[in-house]
């Protein structure tokens, strides 16, 4: 198994809720989904609330079923116990047995593994100082903040140092400080060869730290590929400029520039495409004896990007 | 391209070592249940009061029949296979939900009052009239059954919705947990805190027995309280069954669902052979009088009797005032009912997790 080898794959993948009662069509929560997880890469599953991606998740843990489509995991199907004792998994706002604390947490699940006592507590030591919580490993967890919850829920979806990371909205509900904490311990989970499957409405987050995305609306997947990719035909650029005379403006117009309506130091701004773009308003500028006080590259963010796509652009 | 190559699973000289220690206790286990197996089979069953005979009873004798023999020898085999299907996985499970539920408050309040009831019964036994000894086993042992059914019944019907509610069955069924291996871990857990309940129970019973009746009693209260123990023991494999079906019901419907289905269980459980009794009379009232609805209403008692546990052979108090010695045949013939009771609900059970979506 080599980085950028396919480690998950769903084909077709659909789940209809069913309702409660007989009757009635259910709810379909994810619909035709077909996307692929590389060996090594932070893999982002990204769209508003709703939208499918905690769904999606439950079907690649096995705690639901497909209503039709397939899963492999590892190549597997998902239910494997094999594949079990590959994956760590934290839920979206987890809950503990919190009569427990840290120790005796890490200690039951590291059970489940079939893991010797000396494993159990070496693999505990290096969790609890992995995630900052060594200091409180011997309070209970229901005096934990949220915080330090989310902490201990990392801490537990690694105890059996798992090839793949499923994340379930991994920062949010956390304080600016606990999400910076929590991305730059993904970022250090991929350096150490792990593959890592998170979902999010956050896009900041998910944009500083995913390799790949795919964003989902709906059910439906609408967008899908690397970060870079989805961002690059999103390059523009941003003259400003100034001492601009009334009539080179309506010049301006007449060679289709784009523009802004001064602000109150009488500052324009220009938007080019591209580069040859910024060459025809640097001449334009030149020719009316304006002044060109700037050019900035601009991109959008992968917010702007999810929003047209959601809205179906 | 897709991988397949599942890498071999990190085992260490240490779980080998667990692995096999686990594998001793098991062989220990079994090797007890073969022991009673062996007992049963040579001197055991011809133990005094075999079913049926001697006792003056309210309901027609249990008859002893083919069935019965089958049932007594395949409780032998499924308990053996119980034990060998457990894993340190359903262990570490049953361990971590005994740690959680003899704990929970609710179930402690219901102890306190059970454990108050038990030790009351005593003070006023002068309510008996002359009869003390039918007084303080009827009332304290009915006081154990009927606390007891109400521990089992918070226990097993909140066991497996309250993991669900709080998202904690997410991340188990992460792991390496087989269904199979989390309902007989969540089974032998709640089995263990029912153990502790009971046991409570049992000391404040045996000691405020002794306190009132040893003088009376003098060289007897040895064998009253023997007997008090094996009343309260049936008692316990009572609740155990019970328990299990308000896990299945709580799995397949909703935890109300599974208390009222229990606790129809239970009471309807109790009356047992008198259903059967009943049934039978109407059968024979239609064939007297033609009535087809006699016929059906007696066919129909008849079923619910056969699909319901025999929860009135639990019960011994009433055996135990009529010094109708109960033996270990008796003992075990009883319970070896109760295992394959308690794990068809179990089976069930895990069918309805094994389909059911989180
Ligand atoms: N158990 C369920 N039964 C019925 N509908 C559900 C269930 N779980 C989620 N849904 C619905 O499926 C859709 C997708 O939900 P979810 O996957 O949780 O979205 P996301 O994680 O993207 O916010 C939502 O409309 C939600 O209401
Ligand atoms: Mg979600």
């Amino acid at each position: 198994m080599a980085i950028g080898d396919i480690i998950i794959e769903t084909r077709e993948l659909t789940k209809v809720y069913k309702p409660p009662f007989m009757g009635g069509k259910g709810h379909r929560a994810v619909n035709n989904l077909n996307i692929n997880v590389r060996q090594g890469e932070v893999f982002g599953l990204v769209g508003p609330n709703g939208s499918g991606k905690t769904t999606t998740l439950k079907l690649l843990l096995g705690l639901l079923t497909p209503t039709s489509g397939t899963i492999s995991v590892f190549g597997e199907p998902p239910r494997n116990i094999a594949v079990k004792h590959r994956i760590g998994f934290l839920p979206d706002g987890p809950y503990f047995y919190d009569h427990l604390n840290a120790d005796e947490l890490l200690d039951f699940y590291a059970k489940l593994f079939g893991m010797s006592k000396e494993q159990r507590r070496r693999r505990a030591d290096e969790l609890l100082a992995f995630v900052g919580l060594t200091e409180a490993r011997h309070r209970r967890i229901r005096e934990y903040s949220k915080g330090m919850v989310q902490r201990i829920g990392l801490a537990q979806a690694l105890i059996n140092d798992p090839d793949l990371l499923f994340l379930d909205e991994p920062t949010t509900g956390l304080d600016p400080i606990g999400a910076r904490q929590m991305k730059e311990a993904i970022v250090r989970l991929r350096e150490q060869g792990k593959t890592v499957f998170l979902c999010s409405h956050l896009l900041a987050d998910v944009q500083a730290i995913c390799d790949r995305v795919a964003i989902m609306n709906e059910g439906n997947l609408v967008r899908f590929g690397a970060v870079e990719e989805l961002l690059s035909d999103t390059r523009y650029y941003v003259i400003t400029v100034g001492d601009l005379a009334e009539e080179a403006l309506g010049k301006a117009k007449e060679q289709q520039l784009s523009f802004t309506t001064p602000d109150q130091n009488g500052i324009h701004h220009f938007n080019a495409s591209d580069a040859d773009g910024v060459t025809r308003v640097v001449d334009f500028v030149r020719g009316v004896n304006g002044k060109i006080l700037s050019i900035e590259e601009k991109m959008d963010t992968l917010e702007d990007v999810f929003v047209r796509a959601i809205k179906g652009e | 391209m897709a991988v397949s190559a599942s890498k071999p699973l990190p085992h260490s000289a240490g779980y080998a070592a667990e692995q096999a220690s686990w594998r001793v206790k098991q062989i220990l286990l079994i090797a007890g249940v073969v022991a009673l197996a062996i007992y049963y089979n040579t001197v055991g069953w011809k133990s005094p009061a075999a079913m049926g005979i001697g006792a003056v009873r309210t309901v027609p004798p249990w008859k002893w029949g083919l069935l019965d023999f089958i049932a007594v020898e395949a409780g032998f085999l499924v308990l053996i296979y119980f034990i060998l299907r457990l894993t340190p996985t359903a262990m570490t499970i049953a361990k971590a939900t005994f740690q959680e539920t003899v704990r929970r408050k609710v179930l402690l309040v219901i102890l306190i009052f059970a454990l108050v009831a038990i030790a009351a019964v005593t003070i006023f036994s002068w309510l008996s009239l002359g009869e003390e000894e039918k007084f303080i086993r009827d009332i304290g042992l009915g006081a154990v059954l009927f606390f007891g059914m109400l521990i089992s019944v918070v226990l097993g019907a909140w066991l497996i919705p309250l993991e669900i509610e709080r998202k904690t069955i997410f991340t188990l069924l992460a792991k390496p947990v087989d269904r199979t291996q989390l309902i007989l871990g969540k089974f032998v857990g709640t089995a263990l805190t029912l153990g502790a309940n009971v046991l409570a129970m049992w000391l404040v019973f045996t000691v405020a027995y002794y306190l009132k009746r040893h003088t009376v009693e003098e060289g007897q209260i040895w064998l009253s309280l023997l007997n008090n123990t094996k009343a309260i023991f049936l008692t316990y494999c009572a609740l155990v069954l019970l328990a299990s079906v308000a896990i299945t019901v709580s799995i397949l419907a909703s935890q109300v669902v599974a208390v009222v289905v229990t606790f129809f269980v239970y009471f309807t459980g109790l009356l047992g052979g008198q259903l059967r009794h009943a049934g039978d009379e109407l059968i024979e009232l239609s064939k007297r009088t033609g009535n087809a609805f006699n016929a059906i209403l007696g066919q129909s008692l008849k079923v619910v009797y056969w699909l319901l546990p025999r929860l009135d052979n639990f019960d011994i108090s009433s055996r135990l005032v009529l010094e109708d010695p109960v033996g270990f045949n008796y003992m075990w013939q009883t319970i070896a009912w109760g295992i394959l009771y308690t794990g068809a609900v179990l089976v069930i059970a895990w069918m309805f997790l094994d389909s059911r979506e989180f």
